[in-house]
C-alpha cells in the first residue's frame, strides 16, 4: 500500500478514526525516515503514515519567542525560519535536512549541547496529536508557562509514535546574541583519569560550558576520517563548547585555558572538530547508547575502551555513545550492560544486526515503568495500530 | 458517623501511624479545611501524618479496603484548592516526611522526601555552589512534594525553568497502594516520560513519597535593578521590549502602586510611593556579561519613560528587594481583610492589553485590584481585594476574576501558569480544551487512578469518583459554581 500522507490534522484524525472502526490496520509513522531502525522491531506488518504533508509554520510571534509548526517540517527548515529572527531551538539534531520536528520529538533526540541547554522537554510547550482511535488532542498551549491540564507534551516526547501521531508542536525558542559566537576548547590526555578529573573540575569553573564531550582515540579517528581532518594521537580527548556573544566567548576561552594550566597530563592541541561530528561510520556493526550518572563515566569508558569500542560521550551528562568493533558479538553488549547497571546506568542498543534484537533487549526499563506504559498505551492506542512493537517487544509481555 | 470516622477504620489507621500521627477531633481538623484558596472549605474526616513510604502505602491500601477517598497535602499553600478534601475522607499530610536523603554534587542531584520545605533544600546546599532552582514566593513554607503536584514556578523560573524542568524521578504510592518508581538519576530511554507527566498532576496520580531533583549551579554574578515607571502601561511596554529584544533576564517582576504602598508600609525599603509601577529585574551569568545585559535593559526601560532605574549595589540590598517581592502577599493584609490571587498567562507581548483589561474589570465591578507578578513569562497575578463578610463583594470578585481569565484565553493564553486548576478553575477546562482533549486527559488519569479514589474531583471536569457515587461522604463543595476566585 502507498503511504498515507495527510495534509491536515483533521484528515489524519478521520483516517485513524475510520481505521479504528474498521479493519484496524497497523501503521508506521514516518517523518524524514532517519530513525526507522530505532527501538524494537515492528511486531505487525505495517504501511506508512507520512507526516511530510504537514510542513507549515502555523504561528511565529517572534517577539513572544515561541513558534508553532507542523510536525513534518524538517529541523533545517525550522532552523532557517528561526534564524531569520535571530532565534534558535538549541537541540542538536543529526541530519537536520531530513529529520522532522515530529520525528525528533518522538525519538527525544539530543546532542552535545544538552549539557547547557537541556533537552526537548525543556522547550516543547504545546502539542497537537491524533491517537490510535483517531481522537485529536491538544495539550499545553502557546504560552511559556502553563499548568492547565496534564502535560501530555512530556508524554509524547520519546514515545516513538506508539501513542499518537504528533501533528503540530509549539516550542519556546531562544534568542541568539548578535553576533553569535562559539568555540570548542580542546585538550588531549594520555590517561582517562586525568581527563575525568578535568571534567570534574569544570563543575567549579567560573565558565559555563554548553557541552562537555569526551572521546577516545578510536572515535576521534573515525570522526577524523569522516570529516577528512588530521587527528593527533592522544588516547583521550576532552572538548568543551562555549557560546555567547563574542566578548563572552573570548573571556571564557581565556579563562578555561588558564584553569587548565594546572591540569595533569594535558596536551593542548586540537583533536578534532567536534562541531562537525557525524553519525557512526558506514559499515558499523552495532552502536550503543548508555546513560550514566556522570561520575560513572570513567569506569564505563575504561571497560568499553579496553574492548575496542569507539567512544564519544556527552560527559557532563553521562551520555556515552559507543560504536562496537566489527567482530563484536551480543556478549559484549551484555558485558557492557552489566557494567552500566552496576554504575546506576542504562544501556540502549541503537543499531545492530537484526538477529541481535532477538536475544538482546533493546532498552533497559524498570518493570514499574513498563507496567504504567502499557496502561497508557491501552488507553490511547487500544488496538495497537501505531508503531506496534516499537517499545513493547513480545518478551516484555510475558512479565 | 461516616465510613471514614467509623471506629474500625480509625483503629486501622492508628495501627499504621500511631495515635500521634492521627487527627480526627473536629476542632483540630478545622486547620485542614482549606489551603491558600479560602473560598471553598471542607474538613477531612481524618488527617494522617505518615513518616515513611511504607506507612503511606498502608494508609492507601486501608482507604481502598474501606472505599474511602484520600488526598495528599503538603504545606497547604496551594492557591487553587488542590488539597481541598472533596467528599471528606482521609487527608495524607506529608509534612513529617521531611528528610533530605542524599545530595550528590558531582552528579548534580538530590533525593528528598516530599515534605521537605523548598527553601530548606536551598539552605542545605548553601556554600556548595549549587541550589534548587524553582523558587515559589511561598518557598519558606511550601513543600517540594507540593511543588511537584502543581509544577510550581517562581520568579527565577523565567530563566531556569519550572519544577518539571528540575525533577528527574519520583517514587509514589499508586492509588491502589503499589509503591512505584519512575524516572531516576539517569533518563530511561524507550520509556514514556512518566516523571514529566506526573509533575503537575495535582495529586491525581497517587501520593508522591520521594523526589529526585536536579541541582543547578549558582550564577557567578548578578545585577539586580529596580525600574521605576510613572504608569503601568510604560512598565508593561518596557517588559515587552526587553523580551522582544531577546533578553531573558533571570527574573523580571512587576509590582504596581497598590502593592508598592503596602510593601513600603511593611518593609520601609524606600520604594517611590508615587510611582505607577516598578519592575524588579535581575540578570545573572558571567561577570563579563552581566553589566552589558544590565546596560541594555536600562536603556530599554529609559526608552519607555522610566523615571529612574536603580541598581542594588550590595548583596544585602538585593536580599531585601527579593524579600519584599516574595513577601508581597503577606503585606496585602494591610490593604484589605481578604484577597483573591489570580493566576493567568498571556503571550508576553500581550501584557499591556491584559493589564488594561484587569483595570477595566476591576472598575466595572467596583473591586480594587493590585498587581504583583512574573512579568517576564507573561504570568499575571492580579490580586482582587475584598471583604469576605460581604457576599455581594464576593460575587463581584468572582465576576471580575472570570472576566480576567476569559480575557487571558482570548489573548491566546491560559488560566493558570503555576497555581494549578485544583477545584477553583475546573470549569475553565472546557473553555481551554476540547471534549476530546479532556477525554484523553481523563484516560490518562484512569490509567493511574482507575477507581478515582485519589484526589477526587480535581483538575478535570470529568474527574468524578467512579464507582463511589453510592458513598455518602462524596459531595462536591460548590457543584454549580462557575469557578475562579
Amino acid at each position: 500500500m502507498p503511504d498515507f500522507t495527510p495534509t491536515s490534522t483533521q484528515e489524519l484524525s478521520e483516517f485513524l478514526a475510520a481505521n479504528a472502526a474498521g479493519d484496524r490496520q497497523a501503521y508506521q509513522i514516518t517523518g524524514g525516515g532517519t530513525a526507522l531502525d530505532y527501538g524494537c522491531p515492528l511486531s505487525k506488518s505495517v504501511t506508512n503514515i507520512s507526516t511530510r504533508g504537514l510542513n507549515r509554520v502555523i504561528d511565529y510571534p517572534a517577539r513572544d519567542m515561541t513558534i508553532t509548526v507542523e510536525a513534518g517540517m524538517t529541523i533545517a527548515e525550522l532552523a532557517k525560519t528561526l534564524q531569520a529572527e535571530n532565534q534558535e531551538l538549541p537541540i542538536d539534531v543529526p541530519d537536520p535536512e531530513s529529520a522532522t520536528v515530529g520525528g525528533v520529538l518522538a525519538c527525544d533526540v539530543s546532542g552535545p549541547r544538552r549539557f547547557g541547554h537541556g533537552t526537548l522537554r525543556d522547550y516543547l510547550i504545546g502539542v497537537t496529536a491524533v491517537d490510535g482511535l483517531g481522537r485529536t488532542f491538544h495539550a499545553g498551549g502557546r504560552v511559556v508557562k502553563n499548568v492547565a491540564g496534564y502535560d501530555l507534551c512530556k508524554l509524547l516526547i520519546g514515545s516513538v509514535g506508539t501513542l499518537a501521531v504528533i501533528t503540530e508542536a509549539t516550542f519556546k525558542v531562544q534568542s541568539m546574541p548578535i553576533p553569535m559566537a562559539s568555540a570548542w576548547e580542546l585538550v588531549g590526555f594520555e590517561k582517562l583519569a586525568d581527563c575525568d578529573a578535568a571534567v570534574a573540575a569544570l563543575s567549579s569553573s567560573v565558565c559555563r560550558p554548553m557541552a562537555v564531550e569526551v572521546v577516545n582515540q578510536k572515535a576521534a579517528r573515525m570522526m577524523a576520517e569522516a570529516v577528512v581532518e588530521p587527528v593527533r594521537d592522544t588516547l583521550w580527548g576532552l572538548a568543551v563548547l562555549i557560546e555567547g556573544s563574542e566578548a563572552d566567548v573570548q573571556w571564557q576561552s581565556q579563562q578555561l585555558q588558564s584553569e587548565w594550566e594546572h591540569l595533569d597530563g594535558r596536551q593542548l592541541h586540537p583533536l578534532l572538530d567536534v562541531s562537525r561530528k557525524v553519525g557512526p561510520p558506514l559499515g558499523a556493526t552495532a552502536t550503543i547508547r548508555v546513560i550514566l550518572p556522570p561520575s560513572g563515566c570513567k569506569s564505563f569508558l575504561e571497560l568499553a575502551d579496553s574492548n575496542d569500542v569507539a567512544l564519544s560521550a556527552h560527559a557532563g551528562d553521562g551520555v556515552v555513545t559507543g560504536v562496537l568493533p566489527t567482530d563484536a558479538s551480543p556478549a559484549l553488549v551484555r558485558e557492557l550492560r552489566e557494567k552500566a547497571h552496576g554504575l546506576g546506568g542504562r544501556l540502549t542498543v541503537e543499531m545492530c544486526p537484526a538477529e541481535w534484537k532477538q536475544e538482546l533487549p533493546v532498552f533497559d526499563r524498570s518493570e514499574s515503568t513498563l507496567r504504567l506504559m502499557r496502561e497508557i498505551k491501552t488507553k490511547l492506542d487500544p488496538h495497537d495500530v501505531l508503531n506496534p512493537g516499537r517499545l513493547f517487544p513480545k518478551e516484555d509481555k510475558k512479565s | 458517623m461516616t465510613a471514614a470516622t467509623a471506629t474500625g477504620f480509625i483503629d486501622r489507621l492508628r495501627d499504621i501511624v500511631g495515635e500521634d500521627g492521627l487527627l480526627y477531633d473536629p476542632a483540630e481538623l478545622l486547620v485542614y479545611e482549606c489551603d491558600g484558596y479560602v473560598v471553598e472549605k471542607k474538613t477531612p474526616d481524618v488527617v494522617v501524618f505518615p513518616t515513611s513510604t511504607e506507612q503511606v502505602a498502608n494508609i492507601v491500601r486501608t482507604c481502598n479496603e474501606f472505599e474511602i477517598p484520600f488526598v495528599p497535602r503538603g504545606a497547604g499553600t496551594s492557591l487553587a484548592g488542590g488539597c481541598l478534601p472533596i467528599g471528606g475522607g482521609v487527608m495524607i499530610a506529608l509534612t513529617r516526611m521531611n528528610k533530605i536523603l542524599e545530595v550528590n554534587l558531582r552528579d548534580r542531584y538530590a533525593v528528598v522526601e516530599p515534605g521537605v520545605v523548598n527553601v530548606h533544600l536551598t539552605r542545605h546546599l548553601a556554600g556548595t555552589g549549587y541550589h534548587y532552582a524553582p523558587d515559589p514566593s511561598s518557598q519558606g513554607a511550601c513543600t517540594i512534594g507540593g511543588n511537584v503536584a502543581t509544577n510550581s514556578g517562581g520568579p527565577h523560573t523565567l530563566k531556569y525553568g519550572v519544577t518539571v524542568n528540575h525533577v528527574l524521578g519520583i517514587e509514589f504510592v499508586q492509588p491502589d497502594g503499589t509503591v512505584t518508581e519512575i524516572g531516576g538519576i539517569v533518563d530511561e530511554p524507550g520509556s514514556y516520560d512518566l516523571t514529566g507527566l506526573f509533575v503537575g498532576s495535582e495529586g491525581t496520580f497517587g501520593v508522591c513519597t520521594k523526589v529526585i531533583v536536579r541541582l543547578t549551579r549558582n550564577p557567578v554574578a548578578y545585577r539586580t535593578m529596580l525600574g521605576v515607571f510613572e504608569t503601568v502601561a510604560d512598565a508593561t511596554h518596557a517588559i515587552s521590549d526587553i523580551i522582544g529584544a531577546g533578553i531573558i533576564p533571570a527574573a523580571l517582576e512587576m509590582m504596581d502602586q497598590g502593592i508598592i504602598t503596602a510593601l513600603e508600609d511593611a518593609f520601609h525599603f524606600g520604594f517611590p510611593l508615587d510611582a505607577g509601577a516598578v519592575l524588579l529585574i535581575e540578570v545573572d551569568g558571567l561577570e563579563v556579561s552581566v553589566d552589558r545585559e544590565a546596560g541594555e535593559i536600562i536603556e530599554l526601560c529609559n526608552k519607555q519613560n522610566a523615571r529612574e532605574v536603580r541598581t542594588a549595589d550590595t548583596p544585602e540590598q538585593r536580599q531585601l528587594l527579593w524579600k519584599c517581592r516574595k513577601q508581597a502577599f503577606g503585606a496585602i493584609g494591610r490593604l484589605s481583610p481578604s484577597y483573591c490571587t489570580q493566576d493567568g498567562v498571556v503571550p508576553r507581548t500581550k501584557l499591556p492589553e491584559i493589564l488594561a483589561a484587569i483595570t477595566e474589570s476591576g472598575n466595572r465591578h467596583g473591586i480594587r485590584v493590585v498587581n504583583v507578578f512574573h512579568a517576564g513569562d507573561g504570568n499575571i497575578h492580579p490580586i482582587l481585594l475584598f471583604d469576605e463578610r460581604d457576599e455581594d463583594q464576593i460575587r463581584r470578585v468572582m465576576l471580575a476574576s472570570d472576566e480576567i481569565l476569559s480575557k487571558c484565553i482570548e489573548l491566546g493564553g491560559s488560566v493558570t501558569g503555576e497555581h494549578g486548576i485544583g477545584v477553583e478553575k475546573i470549569n475553565f477546562m472546557s473553555q481551554l480544551f476540547t471534549e476530546s482533549d479532556l477525554a484523553v486527559m481523563d484516560d490518562i488519569r484512569r490509567a493511574f487512578n482507575p477507581a478515582g479514589r485519589c484526589s477526587p474531583q480535581k483538575m478535570l471536569p470529568t474527574a468524578g469518583a467512579c464507582g463511589m457515587e453510592h458513598h455518602a461522604p462524596i459531595e462536591k463543595s460548590h457543584p454549580n459554581r462557575r469557578a475562579a476566585m
